[in-house]
């Protein structure tokens, strides 16, 4: 089941974003909806550096390969999202809804100022810092991996894999 | 040495994967070389399963719409209410059947009427990065796409196609942040080039300050990059940002097609092809 969960995790998360998010969903609500990323910083604050920058690796590369841009941009910010994660979640209490959220907003926020550094480093477009688009993709984002993360937390408990992943993954 | 490694292991690995990412988007900025072969398959492989979602986001719509609403009635009209259901089910299917049919018929006096000869594609996905704006569409190198094909509805230009793998294509729209298309004020001829903005709406730039621009002005793609051919309409100017300054003014135009909600399109310039749909 632990093999088969991260593929099937990564997999739903492109699906669901390329294909049902924006049919359902108004444009203004998708731009605050990085389901990839949500679920980069949910591995990285639920196992640790390591595993959150592997996936962050892969689900930003796919990412990348999917939407037709430059390669690397989300997989980069996505291995800096599962790096930040994996660090603050061991410089707060990941327990406390109060810690969390800061650590999800934390890193949200780096990742999302990262991805506009590497996009205004080789000159490509991005919406500015100080935009609407920017600043919804942080609350947005935040709001919902906090959400992602409590519900993807239950689920993973109910099919017995967080145990087992923490043992051999853990800090 | 090896103590090292292992202490500083996560360090290590954020470094090497960083520095990798860069070299590798370094590479492809210098060096636009098309689509890679990891691109490719990508997209080969996620087509069928985009499709097959948007499949079934279509009919769970059409069930919450037909179906949600009655839930809670009373136990002996479930029978009855079951085949409202259906019938319900079957005449949204024919509803969106004539639907399509219709879009069709436009694209066919769309083609007559401009003489712009294409294929007609479907959108089966979107892209999964918030911040570009592409689509997915089910044609690709072996029905004919190939790179830089414009792709439009009746209503105006769409985009066009970016990547193309066996049977499907991504699209950049023109309100893509990447988008530039080379234009012209209908009325006064002016000429300038129009970026997308990354949401809903575009922005015509390098458009000299002397030129006659107004609000409701419609504009026209002017055929020069040689992507996309002269005369297709593009969208309306809703806005005009003239300072006191400079060499330009600019100006906020609202694209003619239903960006955010394509269904089909025209992918102009291969062989015509409206079956198989």
């Amino acid at each position: 089941m632990r093999y088969l969960y991260f593929p099937v995790l990564f997999a739903l998360a492109l699906l669901l974003q390329s294909s049902a998010v924006p049919a359902i969903l108004p444009e203004w609500f998708v731009e605050g909806f990085d389901l990839p990323l949500i679920i980069a910083v949910h591995i990285a604050i639920s196992r640790g550096k390591i595993p959150g920058m592997m996936a962050g690796a892969v689900i930003g590369y796919l990412q990348d390969a999917l939407s037709g841009g430059v390669l690397g941009i989300n997989g980069v910010s996505k291995i800096v999202a599962g790096y930040m994660g994996g660090y603050l979640r061991t410089k707060f209490f990941v327990g406390s809804l109060a810690h969390r959220t800061a650590i999800v907003a934390g890193t949200v926020f780096i990742t999302l100022f990262g991805k506009v550094g590497v996009l205004a480093l080789f000159d490509q477009p991005h919406p500015p810092l100080m935009s609407a688009q920017f600043l919804w993709g942080f609350v947005g984002n935040t709001l919902f991996a906090l959400f992602t993360h409590a519900l993807l937390d239950r689920f993973e408990s109910y099919l017995g894999i967080r145990a087992e992943e923490e043992l051999s993954l853990g800090d | 040495m090896r103590d090292f490694i292992m202490r500083h292991r996560e360090g290590l690995l954020l470094v090497i994967l960083v520095i990798s990412s860069l070299l590798i988007i370094s590479r492809q900025i210098q060096h636009p070389t098309g689509v890679s072969y990891f691109q490719r398959s990508v997209i080969a492989v996620t087509a069928p399963f985009q499709n097959g979602f948007r499949a079934v986001v279509g009919a769970v719509r059409g069930v919450w719409g037909d179906y949600l609403y009655l839930f809670g009635t009373r136990a002996e009209n479930i029978r009855l209410k079951e085949e409202i259901n259906q019938l319900r089910s079957e005449v949204q299917t024919m509803r969106e059947e004539i639907y399509r049919a219709g879009r069709l018929e436009e694209f066919f006096a769309y083609q007559s009427e401009t003489g712009f000869a294409g294929m007609a594609a479907r959108v089966i996905g979107e892209s999964p990065d918030p911040w570009s704006r592409t689509i997915v569409v089910n044609r690709g190198q072996q029905e004919g796409l190939k790179r830089n094909l414009p792709v439009v509805t009746p209503d105006g230009l769409v985009g066009s196609v970016i990547q193309t793998s066996d049977h499907s294509s991504i699209v950049r729209l023109i309100v893509d942040r990447s988008s530039r298309v080379p234009v012209l004020i209908s009325r006064s001829r002016a000429r300038a080039i129009l970026e997308g903005e990354g949401s809903g709406t575009c922005q015509l730039k390098y458009l000299d300050r002397t030129e006659d621009v107004q609000k409701g002005d419609v504009v026209i793609t002017s055929g020069l990059a040689g992507i996309y051919p002269r005369g297709i309409e593009v969208g309306t100017v809703t806005q005009i940002l003239s300072r006191n300054y400079g060499l330009y003014q600019y100006a906020k135009v609202m694209p003619k097609a239903p960006i955010n909600r394509l269904e089909d399109v025209l992918v102009i310039g291969t062989e015509p092809g409206l079956e198989g749909q």
